[in-house]
């Protein structure tokens, strides 16, 4: 997130090269050039100089990106349009406004905590069918780790089976842990993706807080997004480090793996690993997950064409889901294409987001693509061990 | 332009006519500094669709201009008056690659550096390479003559194409070429059209020829203190009869602004570093990387390096695939010039590039195709700075007034497009111009396709 202040200086750089067309997830699928990183930031720049009136027309075109920064790893100047992206949707917001489903989105996390608008009590329902222990467990008093779920792996059933998992391993583990329950909530990802940060410090000062009076060693999380924003900008946000150590579920479990803290079963399977694009590219966790794979015993792992640094967004970024629902799922159908030319019939990831929308893809298609969370993935080791 | 719109619409459909001002406005430039709005964008699909908005274009008197990827770097592809953008970037498939015949069929909106991968991918070569290949097209690179960093033993753009599909400005479509090795019937319109800049017609379909790939290459650097000794280098190898694939120069500019950007291991005090890749037979490659040595140190570098594997090999390609990165960011805007001499004149217009850049209080970077003449003066400016800004175009007029008077061109490989109309009489001279003039008006009487560009007539709308 950067100052709307300094995105003069940012967009300024844009050389309109043109290098970021075949970085462009979304440029390849909707082919003009204003859904083009150069294109926005044009637009972008255009509307701060008012060389072209900032209408709503504008502002919408501003959320056809992923936010994926593989523009960022293609473009020689060094521009980086995902960021300069979140500055003018916020800056553009101030003065036009949000499109209809961001400020719904906004206003569902002001009223109730989640980005659905749901009751807080339905942050818990993924937990209903875990074991009395695993439960029980899950109120330590002094735990190792506090486990933060996240709005998606909490509210969409779907996905529930991540969370699930994951807790799962961390009682196999003998881990203290503790999670919030109806108190979690929403990091503020959504919302610095929508433009809507006016209330942004207040959050990340409120959940900050709210982990520091369980005083845990170790904050885990699922999902890349609130990994993401616990690690990179709550510390700016609140102006000082956190006095605990924030990790992705990926990395926790390459650790528990390493100190023998989890029995590994044999999972006869050929996977291949989509790196999410909050995890990968934005916070360089390229090895931990792959080692978490190769630490399975059986488990063969072929890369996707493009991955690590490459790693092309499966379109569930960007809240691009909610305002170009259509670009959104040609995305994933590329994801699916990418897939099956591996040869390997299962897809692994390390988020919920991005199992959703692969899920929801190869569903579509009827591509018979199935979608583990590498949480998922690694419990069925365990449970094979027995 | 509703007027236009509407029947645009019933030859390509809705979903491929933009009107809105929000995209209008990114359709209004390329890689340079001018911009001019189209009023509607147009994407074809097929050349029968091209050939019927150009006919709608005559009747309607509305300008055609067409676009590939935008990546130009002289105004080529901008709509200085306004009207209608084509954008050919739909027409993007790989009809064909022969390789009994070493040649391709490819529509105008094939991505570069996807047709040379694939091509690679049958042992077979297709030598152009423009800086922006990862994102032009084959149809942009025909159009404004493109070139690359293989252009002194490869050629350019212009010596791979054996015939074209075009529709002509008044919307008849027409072949030129052939896929035969030889082909000497009739005009050669192939050769009028490429680098026409879209002016004489929208080409549909090309004919590309390939060449096998060379078996083996070997990569080596030199570094010299002096940019004249660097020069005498590059002039000593060609005399020796050596024609390295690529030989690149960089200057102490370009090199301080590569070490601070991502450091590739060049002294900071060099005046020049040569990079240059030998290609062939091994056997041949190794003698002339040896003499290549010998005559480098002839000349006076101060330091060689010869790759000793591909990795090596990498690393010295590192710096110079970062040079227009590493000076870009030096300061927000880079004007980029490619004014070319013969290549003996080198040290005569490196010296000038320096002492003009002094004049005007401007910081330029030299790095380009030292092998070929083809330099590429980057001046550092920020376009916010309006005298900034009209210092540079000063500079620029300078810098191509001692390129022509060194027996140099305007351009080696950008073309001429609007940022450098204005000069060209001065090349070609009034007659010359006047004969283009002459076919311009013959061909496209109406003045439709690309107005305003190359002194062809038209303008600003």
């Amino acid at each position: 997130m950067i100052d709307p202040l300094e995105l003069e200086e940012l967009v300024v750089k844009c050389m309109k090269c043109g290098l970021c067309k075949p970085a462009c997830p979304v440029f390849k699928e909707v082919g003009v050039e204003s859904a083009l990183a150069r294109g926005k930031v044009r637009l972008i720049k255009g509307a701060l100089r008012k060389e072209i009136p900032l209408t709503r027309a504008l502002a919408d075109r501003i959320y056809m990106c992923l936010g994926c920064r593989q523009c960022f790893t293609a473009c020689p100047s060094g521009v980086r349009t995902d960021e300069i992206v979140l500055a003018a949707r916020s800056e553009f917001a101030d003065r036009i406004g949000l499109p209809q489903t961001m400020a719904a989105l906004r206003d569902n996390v002001y009223r109730s905590g989640n980005i659905r608008g749901e009751e807080k009590a339905h942050r818990t329902l993924w937990t209903d069918t875990l074991p009395r222990e695993t439960l029980e467990r899950a109120k330590h008093a002094a735990p190792e780790v506090v486990y933060f779920a996240g709005c998606v792996a909490s509210l969409y059933p779907m996905v529930y089976g991540i969370p699930q998992a994951f807790v799962t391993l961390l009682n196999k583990a003998g881990v203290s842990f503790q999670m919030m329950g109806e108190e979690e909530e929403c990091c503020g990802f959504p919302l610095i993706a929508a433009g809507a940060v006016e209330r942004i410090k207040d959050i990340a000062s409120h959940n900050v807080m709210s982990i520091e009076s369980r005083a845990p060693k170790t904050l885990v999380t699922t999902c890349p997004s609130c990994y993401h924003t616990w690690k990179e900008e709550y510390p700016r946000l609140i102006g000082r480090e956190l006095n605990f150590e924030v990790l992705h579920s990926t990395q926790y479990l390459e650790r528990l793996i390493s100190e023998g803290r989890l029995k590994l079963g044999h999972v006869d399977m050929t996977v291949t690993y989509h790196d999410p694009c909050d995890l990968g590219r934005k916070s360089g966790i390229f090895d931990p997950p792959r080692n978490v794979l190769k630490a399975l015993p059986g488990l063969k792992l072929v890369e996707l064409p493009s991955s690590g640094v490459s790693s092309v967004c499966c379109g569930g970024g960007g809240n691009l889901e909610m305002t170009f629902p259509a670009v959104q799922s040609k995305i994933a159908q590329r994801k699916i294409r990418d897939v099956l030319s591996t040869g390997a019939k299962t897809v692994v990831s390390a988020c919920q987001q991005c199992k959703r929308t692969i899920s929801t893809a190869s569903r579509s298609m009827k591509a018979g693509v199935k979608v583990l969370d590498i949480t998922e993935l690694v419990l069925r080791s365990v449970e094979a061990e027995g | 332009m509703r007027q236009v719109a509407g029947p645009l619409e019933e030859i390509v459909g809705a979903e491929n006519v933009l009107t809105e001002a929000e995209d209008l406005f990114c359709y209004a430039y390329d890689s340079t500094h001018v911009e001019f709005m189209p009023d509607v964008v147009v994407r074809p699909g097929s050349a029968d669709e091209v050939a019927r908005i150009v006919r709608l274009a005559n009747e309607l008197e509305v300008p055609v201009v067409p676009r590939g990827s935008g990546t130009g770097l002289s105004g080529g592809s901008v709509p200085i008056e306004g009207g209608i953008v084509m954008d050919l970037t739909r027409l993007n498939r790989i009809l064909e690659v022969n390789v009994s015949d070493l040649y391709a069929v490819v529509e105008p909106g094939t991505i570069t550096l996807d047709f040379a991968n694939k091509v690679e991918a049958e042992g077979l070569l297709y030598p152009p390479d423009p800086g922006s290949n990862s994102a032009s097209t084959l149809g942009g690179n025909v159009a404004e003559n493109a070139g690359g960093l293989r252009g002194l033993k490869y050629g350019v753009t212009k010596d791979y194409v054996m015939g074209l599909e075009v529709v002509s400005p008044t919307g008849e479509l027409f072949n030129t070429g052939s896929k035969t090795v030889k082909c000497v019937t009739g005009f050669d319109l192939t050769r009028l059209i490429v680098g026409s800049e879209g002016t004489l017609g929208v080409v549909t379909k090309i004919i590309l020829k390939l060449v096998p790939k060379p078996e083996f290459a070997q990569a080596m650097q030199a570094i010299f203190d002096e940019v004249g000794k660097a020069a005498s280098a590059v002039s000593a190898i060609i005399r020796a009869g050596i024609v390295p694939a690529t030989l690149e120069i960089l200057d102490n500019v370009t090199i301080n602004a590569i070490e601070d950007y991502k450091p590739a291991g060049l002294p900071r005090d060099a005046a020049a570093v040569l990079l240059i890749e030998a290609d062939g037979a091994k056997e041949a490659v190794q003698r002339q990387v040896a003499q290549i040595d010998e005559i480098c140190r002839r000349e006076g570098a101060r330091k060689i390096d010869v790759a000793r594997d591909e990795a090596e090999k990498a690393k010295v390609w590192a710096g110079r695939r970062a040079a227009l990165a590493a000076l870009a960011r030096v300061k927000p805007t880079t004007i980029l010039e490619d004014a070319t001499v013969p290549r003996s004149k080198i040290p005569e217009m490196v010296a000038a590039i320096n002492s003009i850049a002094k004049e005007y209080n401007l910081t330029v970077g030299t790095f380009g195709h030292a092998g070929d003449g083809n330099l590429h003066p980057t001046f550092l400016v920020d376009e916010r700075d309006k005298d900034e800004m009209a210092r540079v175009e000063k500079a620029t007029y300078e810098l191509f007034r001692i390129g022509l008077s060194l027996g140099g061109t305007l351009s080696g490989e950008h073309g001429i497009g609007i940022t450098k109309a204005k000069f060209l009489h001065w090349e070609l001279g009034k007659n010359g111009v006047e004969v283009m003039k002459r076919i311009k008006r013959a061909l496209d009487p109406k003045n439709i396709l690309n107005p305003g560009k190359m002194e062809l007539g038209g303008g600003r709308k």
